[in-house]
């Protein structure tokens, strides 16, 4: 409480004091680490990000792998064509982009190492071809003891699960290589990316493949964190199971032509509307509840942004179905505005190399 | 340094408005989060409390609520046990000074809570001699005693009354969503790919499970002519898991003995394969009372085919998506060999009837009401809507009730802490004027659920209402079906549900003035 009368002017002098050394205090923020990496290990993409001269410098690969048979001409089909591979035990691993190029080939689908946002226990390779898809994106040689943050899912809110697991054996395999790896929340990572203007209060979502990632955070502390467990697979899925199309197809779809904004001109697009609409609503509702259930709110005296990324929000529209629905019934914090990424893609890696440099 | 500065300070008006503005003037975000995280920091080493004059929140909950600024929360691992020690040294240092500054509050507070708890122990003293004296009162037909696991008294639910007031146009339950006993949690103790395993002894096997379509229906108003409104703030179409239907499997049973046992292994795996492919049902309870998980909980799976069922608010007709499917395996009818009889027996008389005794046994039931008591805690599902496959069954061509038969009699609602479905009105009947035919008597005979003689009565009650002969109204009602089904149909007709599972109604629906419905 803010105490009254004729102590306050005295009071004021203490803070302004305070303030005061707190400016005064040395300027070791001089000190930050230029060699950081930045890791966004999604679902559905592992993107890297490191500090070029003046930008970032992003590198990606689909975080998706096809296995098939092994034989000595295949491998060497894949040596020549310097296609990503692992052997183990009878069968030829393709993992990364190739994955995709090689899916194509075969007529099939890729399947995933992770799922909602965690590695995905239904596949026992799923270790070793996230480990591989992230060797061949950091360059171990350049480890020697640079600070790597990479992300991790908020705990799911509907779903009983832990992510420790996850995240040690992630942060074990990097540190064997040589880096200082620690985690950062997905959502913080989208605050750090996009709200520095606001000095990192506001609220940043994350909607990739398998989670949208949501963090509320104040002066770069956060206060709520979670994830919900619909993110672009929920809604490939949905919609082809509905239609009848393969998801790849849907998928294609929904990144190249879509638009939310515009009238569904077949069952496709308008199965896209329905799962974006119930996507969206979900999302919201979730944070409702969070904030609503919360008892650790911060004060602020403005009015807290809310921004948006990750492959999911990147169709056109995104953004104002988003706010519609933030708008039904209210919400209980007050918005200034709701804002898509710079870099819809590349906003959680950036964040990442931000959380990196400023822990080097 | 910071730690020159004084070591505490009395809670600043605008100390984190200063740090905001200083934090705004940095351009780099590296430097200004380097900057942010050190001020939060030795926040701690200051004593300074956060700004309350403004509060973001617009929630009166949220109003009152002290703002700790940084460690409690932060979802992350980062600077974790660093957060903790500062907020130990600080709680360490300030905890005299608040315990004094409120000792008034705690005194009270103390003071309530030693007279609740002698109030508490009171009341469970007088539950203990209630229980007693109703034990030893003997039985009571009409009363279903259940007792209250939190609570540990006894407490008595009289279906009679209850249909009395649903008779009578009352609200039934309104408040009686769960037990008492089922507002505590059951939670998640152990996972593993294969099994969860929770804190009610229930153990999932989830290793068949499958993925279907999403949950996506529609809920019918109850008591209207309208049909669902299709906007956000209507919460239709749905997805939310409004109830649980039971079914039998009706399968082949090999005896119930020890040396049977590999048989009947062989024999329920073969069977869960089968409705896996099928995504029949959402969980299967094999007949050692295991159960497995077969489609996610948040998928529709194709278990209800044509179904109706309603609570105090809606009405639902596609259980597929809007119900859990619980399947145990057994039967309740056996097929009757015909070729002995008469050629005019032949005709008409049923082909199967009820066995003398269910083949769903024990080790069934009791999973059963473990995995019951999850679902409707995990997913706040009303009693009234758990029910048995037979009683919501209808033929959608025929108009009649009871297509399917699976657990029409001997459900053990008692044990489920249930209302007696089979005592209560049907809302097949009620809401959509079903009928049935001598196909049915002739396989229920005097056991025929007396809820169907509720429902007649109350259906007769309605049309004296309207001033409307018994069939007049009956074929309204009837309309009235024709038409929300159709609609429903047009609305999913994509939905691979539909498509594979609904029957075809191919009836021309006239205009008709739908009011007096």
């Amino acid at each position: 409480m803010v105490a009254k009368g004729k102590n306050s002017k005295k009071e004021e002098d203490k803070i302004t004091q305070a303030v005061e050394q707190i400016l005064k205090a040395p300027e070791d923020e001089d000190n930050l680490s230029e060699n950081a990496i930045g890791v966004d290990v999604g679902t559905s993409k592992i993107v890297v990000s490191v500090k070029g001269k003046g930008e970032e410098l992003f590198s990606s690969q689909l975080n998706a792998f096809i296995a098939v048979d092994y034989s000595k001409f295949t491998q060497g089909i894949l040596k020549q064509n310097k296609i990503s591979h692992l052997k183990i035990g009878d069968s030829l691993i393709v993992y990364g982009d190739g994955a995709a190029v090689f899916a194509n080939m075969l007529n099939s689908e890729t399947k995933r190492p992770m799922r909602k946002g965690l590695l995905n226990p239904k596949e026992e390779n799923a270790i070793e071809i996230i480990k591989a898809i992230i060797d061949d994106l950091v360059d171990p040689t350049k480890a020697s003891d640079a600070p790597l943050c990479f992300s991790i899912p908020g705990v799911p809110k509907d779903f009983e699960t832990d992510i420790i697991y996850h995240e040690t054996i992630l942060r074990r395999h990097l540190n064997e290589k040589g880096f200082q790896s620690r985690s950062i929340n997905e959502g913080l990572a989208v605050v750090f990316s996009e709200l520095g203007k606001e000095n990192f209060t506001g609220i940043g979502i994350s909607a990739g493949g398998g989670l949208c990632n949501v963090c509320l955070s104040y002066l770069s502390i956060p206060h709520i964190s979670f994830s919900i467990q619909k993110g672009g697979d929920y809604i490939d899925n949905a919609v082809s199971s509905i239609t009848g199309e393969v998801s790849t197809r849907v998928r294609d779809i929904k990144e190249n032509e879509f638009d939310l904004l515009t009238k569904p001109e077949n069952d496709i697009e308008d199965a896209l509307n329905i799962y974006y609409d119930d996507l969206i609503i979900s999302l919201v509702r979730a944070l409702k509840e969070s904030i609503s259930q919360t008892t650790k709110i911060p004060k602020v005296g403005a009015p807290i942004p809310i921004v948006l990324s990750g492959g999911t929000a990147k169709p056109n529209g995104f953004r104002d179905r988003f706010e519609i629905a933030l708008k039904e019934d209210g919400f209980p914090l007050e918005i200034s505005e709701v804002r898509m990424a710079e870099d819809p893609l590349n906003a959680t890696t950036k964040g990442a190399l931000i959380a990196a440099m400023y822990e080097g | 340094m910071f730690s020159s500065l004084p070591k505490k300070l009395p809670p600043p008006k605008n100390y984190w408005q200063v740090v905001e503005e200083i934090a705004k003037s940095i351009p780099d975000p590296v430097r200004k989060l380097k900057f942010l995280k050190r001020v939060t920091r030795d926040r701690s080493q200051l004593s300074i409390a956060p700004d309350n004059d403004v509060d973001i929140a617009k929630t009166d909950s949220i109003d009152t609520v002290q703002v700790e600024l940084q460690g409690e929360e932060t979802g992350q691992k980062e600077n974790k046990d660093e957060h903790l020690e500062q907020e130990i040294a600080y709680r360490k240092r300030t905890s005299h000074t608040w315990a004094y500054r409120y000792r008034h509050i705690i005194i009270s507070a103390i003071l309530v809570v030693t007279v609740w708890s002698a109030g508490m122990l009171l009341m469970s003293l007088i539950g203990v001699i209630n229980t007693a004296i109703i034990d030893t009162a003997g039985s009571d037909s009409d009363k279903v005693r259940y007792y209250s696991v939190n609570k540990g008294r006894l407490q008595t639910y009289n279906p009679v009354a209850t249909l009395k007031e649903k008779r009578d146009g009352k609200k039934v339950g309104a408040n009686d969503k769960l037990s008492a006993y089922l507002n505590k949690v059951i939670w998640i103790v152990e996972k593993t790919s294969d099994i969860e395993f929770y804190s009610n002894r229930l153990q999932i096997i989830t290793t068949y499970m499958v993925d279907n379509i999403p949950r996506n229906y529609y809920k019918f108003p109850k008591n209207s002519v309208q049909l669902p409104a299709k906007d956000l703030s209507s919460k239709n179409p749905a997805s939310d898991i409004a109830g649980i239907l039971y079914h039998a499997s009706e399968s082949d049973i090999f005896d119930y003995k020890p040396e049977m046992t590999s048989s009947i292994k062989r024999y329920s795996k073969a069977l869960i394969k089968y409705l896996c492919k099928k995504k029949s049902y959402h969980y299967f309870i094999d007949r050692f009372g295991r159960v497995y998980r077969l489609v996610k909980d948040e998928h529709a799976a194709f278990h209800g085919g044509n179904s109706v069922w309603a609570d105090d608010e809606s009405i639902y007709l596609n259980l597929n998506h809007a119900f859990m499917g619980i399947c145990f395996e057994g039967r309740d009818f056996e097929t009757v060999d015909k070729s002995a009889a008469a050629d005019d027996d032949k005709k008409g008389t049923p082909n199967i009837s009820m066995m003398q005794t269910s083949s769903i046994n024990e080790a069934q039931i009791r999973s059963g009401k473990e995995l019951t008591d999850l679902l409707r805690v995990k997913y706040n599902i009303s009693q009234h809507n758990c029910v048995p496959h037979s009683l919501a069954s209808v033929n959608a061509r025929s108009l009649l009730i009871g297509h399917h038969l699976d657990l029409s009699y001997g459900f053990p609602f008692n044990e489920y802490e249930l209302s007696n479905k089979y005592n209560e009105p049907l809302p097949s009947i009620t809401e959509f004027g079903f009928s049935y035919d001598k196909y049915f008597e002739k396989i229920f005979g005097a056991k025929k659920w007396p809820g169907i003689s509720y429902s007649e009565e109350l259906l007769k009650k309605q049309a004296k209402k309207k001033n409307l002969p018994l069939p007049e109204y009956r074929n309204l009602l009837n309309k009235k079906f024709i038409r929300f089904f159709e609609w429903q149909k047009e609305q999913m007709k994509n939905t691979k549900s539909v498509k594979d599972d609904q029957d075809n109604i191919k009836t021309a629906i006239e205009i008709t003035d739908y009011s007096v419905v």
